[in-house]
């Protein structure tokens, strides 16, 4: 392969995974800034890496690992700063998030639904948090509450949402062959 | 207390401690509770991994940023940026919009050089954050003139705004201009595949390109060559199958690449090329007259062998899949089912099988086959749950009757079908080959390749031309009936590449 192949199979492969490995990053670390970062570094190792990865092969699984090896990299250099986890309970996350892939991503495909169906005011809320990056305390200006109520209303939210999402996945499941 | 109750209250619990994660204000005791809470409870890891999912995907689906999260800011914006070490504390207590990235951690050399390669490679700007679902717009069809279309599988009219795919233009002038800004004009007859708003692939016919200051690294791919704009006006003519590439730079500069040697050359105004895979030859063009004679000229390959390439598109070709129950839901316009299914009260019910025919008379007869290989685009059917399909093994059969039509082929009169199985009736068909598609792959291509389908063909081209092969699934699935459908492109698919032969031709 050439090297302009080679580049146009990377790119189309990592456009094709970018959301679950995003979210796979972003599961792990739950903060967007420290997804971004390991997901930067993440992607230029495989990038550096990608004679090795055979193509044809599953490309998802692939940078998941890679992503993972960044993860643990990126917690030893913070663990000065910061609460850190321990190794075992960060490799226990990452085995669920690789043998729940099927179910997470039914998950995702549900969530939507579920945010279409909360009250105007806590959409207001989701797409002020999640949407414009507003910080609770300008949340709580926008919205004429307080930063205190509108922390307690996210958490209610994202609560309501999971349950919506597991109602929904379970009643599909039911249904059996998904339309 | 019974055992839901404790469920009950350890959930609500964990759902606590996920919000302070989220939050960031988990203290050092509620980490070691979360912790202990996790690794020693399946239920609570599960619970918290969803919670923690389910964070990240509000993020990805109504983040503005995640639409420019992609490879090509990222890296663009590190050749940039300025390093920063102060990395951002955690959490929702400080905006999204402020966090700055932390260039430093990493080992700049080689960063920078990845950057320059993916730069000089041209197809950064575009390549990330393509959102599942959402298809790419790579070009709008700015003007036609005079324009007949063959067995497109994209709009032809006037203003339609094309994805990614096939045009066949076969007569007329038609202009294209690429959501990068460049302007391609088709003169037909073209044959040309989009392949995203930085790049095309020219399989045979002329065409100008306009490649404006942004779009500079504009690529077109010929069988020979690729050639890479730096801000230009060109013209490129590929010969009938696979022939050689003839480049002349009217203004700017264009880096042509010999596909199989690698090697590069620069052409700058008034350059020609003339490439293929045997020869890579710069010329001077003395006027611009001469340039459109020697373009046309020169459309003959002077290397031996060429590849050649039949869809089911092509001549008498077609393509359908057979379903053991009639339904009117689980079923596609455009694309060919796959599944193995047995479910105990519904027998096959669910399960499908792919039929596709090549018409092989283009092929000039008394050439020899030297290579095949058959190729398989494959999308998500939205059926089924892959959870339940392992990775899962393809079975092609060559069928010796070519006598069916999409709209009247059934299970029960495909040819070589068997009825009351998962596989082929060996009587009437071989077997030529099998391959796999890895658990959770919607995307990319597979095929078959090997002295099988070679000979096959070989026998078949010297016969009435026309091949019909059977395609099916032969790893079942876990749960009954509720396993992923397989799903190839159709030729009637409007963005993906229709089943396709690749037949190597000698002298």
């Amino acid at each position: 392969m050439n090297p302009s192949q080679d580049t146009e199979s990377f790119i189309r492969l990592l456009s094709e995974h970018e959301r679950g490995l995003y979210l796979y990053v972003m599961a792990m670390t739950s903060h967007a800034a420290d997804a971004d970062d390991i997901l930067q570094e993440a992607k230029v190792v495989m990038w550096r890496h990608f004679g090795d990865f055979k193509l044809g092969t599953n490309f998802g699984a692939w940078s998941r690992k890679v992503a993972f090896y960044q993860v643990l990299a990126y917690r030893k250099r913070k663990q000065r700063d910061r609460l850190c986890f321990s190794d075992k309970f960060v490799e226990l996350v990452a085995e669920e998030l690789e043998d729940e892939e099927g179910h997470l991503e039914r998950r995702y495909q549900t969530l939507a639904s579920c945010v279409a169906k909360l009250n105007p005011e806590h959409q207001r809320i989701v797409n002020l948090r999640y949407e414009g990056g507003e910080s609770i305390d300008a949340i709580a200006e926008l919205v004429g509450r307080s930063s205190g109520a509108v922390y307690r209303v996210l958490s209610r939210i994202r609560k309501s949402l999971h349950e919506c999402v597991s109602h929904q996945v379970a009643e599909n499941l039911s249904d059996g062959e998904m339309v | 207390m019974n055992q839901d109750e404790s469920w009950q209250q350890l959930r609500n619990e964990v759902f606590d401690l996920c919000e302070k994660v989220i939050h960031g204000d988990l203290l050092e005791a509620d980490k070691d509770r979360l912790e202990s809470l996790v690794i020693e409870d399946k239920r609570a890891r599960k619970l918290y991994v969803e919670c923690m999912h389910q964070h990240a995907a509000l993020h990805w689906q109504r983040s503005a940023e995640a639409e420019i999260f992609s490879l090509s800011s990222e890296l663009k914006d590190a050749t940039a940026r300025e390093s920063d070490a102060d990395a951002e504390t955690l959490g929702e207590r400080s905006s999204v919009n402020e966090r700055k990235v932390v260039v430093g951690l990493w080992t700049w050399g080689k960063v920078a050089a990845a950057v320059a390669m993916l730069l000089a490679a041209g197809i950064l700007g575009w390549g990330g954050a393509v959102k599942e679902g959402a298809p790419v717009v790579v070009a709008t069809l700015v003007k036609t003139a005079n324009c007949s279309w063959q067995g497109g599988a994209l709009p032809t009219e006037e203003g339609a705004v094309l994805e990614a795919g096939r045009l066949r233009l076969q007569q007329g002038l038609a202009r294209l201009k690429f959501a990068s800004g460049v302007e391609l004009t088709l003169e037909a007859p073209v044959d040309i595949e989009l392949l995203s708003p930085m790049l095309c692939r020219l399989h045979s016919g002329t065409v100008v390109a306009k490649v404006p200051e942004q779009a500079q690294g504009f690529m077109i791919e010929t069988q020979s060559a690729t050639l890479v704009d730096h801000g230009t006006e060109f013209g490129v003519h590929v010969g009938q199958q696979g022939g050689a590439t003839n480049v002349v730079v009217f203004d700017g500069i264009v880096d042509v690449e010999q596909r199989n040697t690698g090697e590069v050359q620069r052409l700058t105004t008034g350059n020609g090329s003339k490439v293929s895979s045997q020869s890579f030859v710069i010329t001077e063009v003395v006027s611009p007259e001469l340039v459109e004679s020697r373009a046309v000229v020169a459309s003959v390959d002077s290397s031996g062998s060429e590849w050649v390439t039949i869809t089911t598109q092509d001549g008498g070709g077609e393509d359908a899949y057979v379903q053991a129950t009639e339904s009117d839901i689980h079923t596609s316009e455009t694309l060919l089912l796959v599944k193995n299914s047995e479910v105990f009260d519904k027998g096959l019910g669910y399960s499908r099988k792919v039929y596709l025919r090549f018409d092989l008379q283009s092929l000039a007869k008394g050439r020899d086959l030297l290579e095949a290989s058959l190729q398989l685009t494959i999308k998500k059917s939205h059926f089924g749950y892959a959870s339940f399909v392992p990775d899962a093994e393809f079975v092609v059969y060559a069928v010796s009757d070519d006598d069916w039509s999409r709209e009247s082929i059934t299970w029960q009169t495909a040819p070589a079908n068997n009825h009351t199985g998962g596989e082929a009736d060996l009587s009437q068909s071989v077997e030529l080959g099998t391959f796999v598609i890895p658990q959770g792959v919607y995307s990319g291509q597979v095929g078959l390749e090997g002295d099988a389908l070679l000979k096959f063909l070989q026998q078949e081209s010297k016969g009435d031309g026309m091949v019909t092969l059977l395609v099916v699934r032969r790893t079942g699935e876990i749960r009954k009936g509720s396993g992923l459908v397989h799903a190839f492109v159709s030729k009637r698919h409007p963005g993906g590449a229709a089943p396709t032969l690749k037949v190597k031709l000698a002298r």
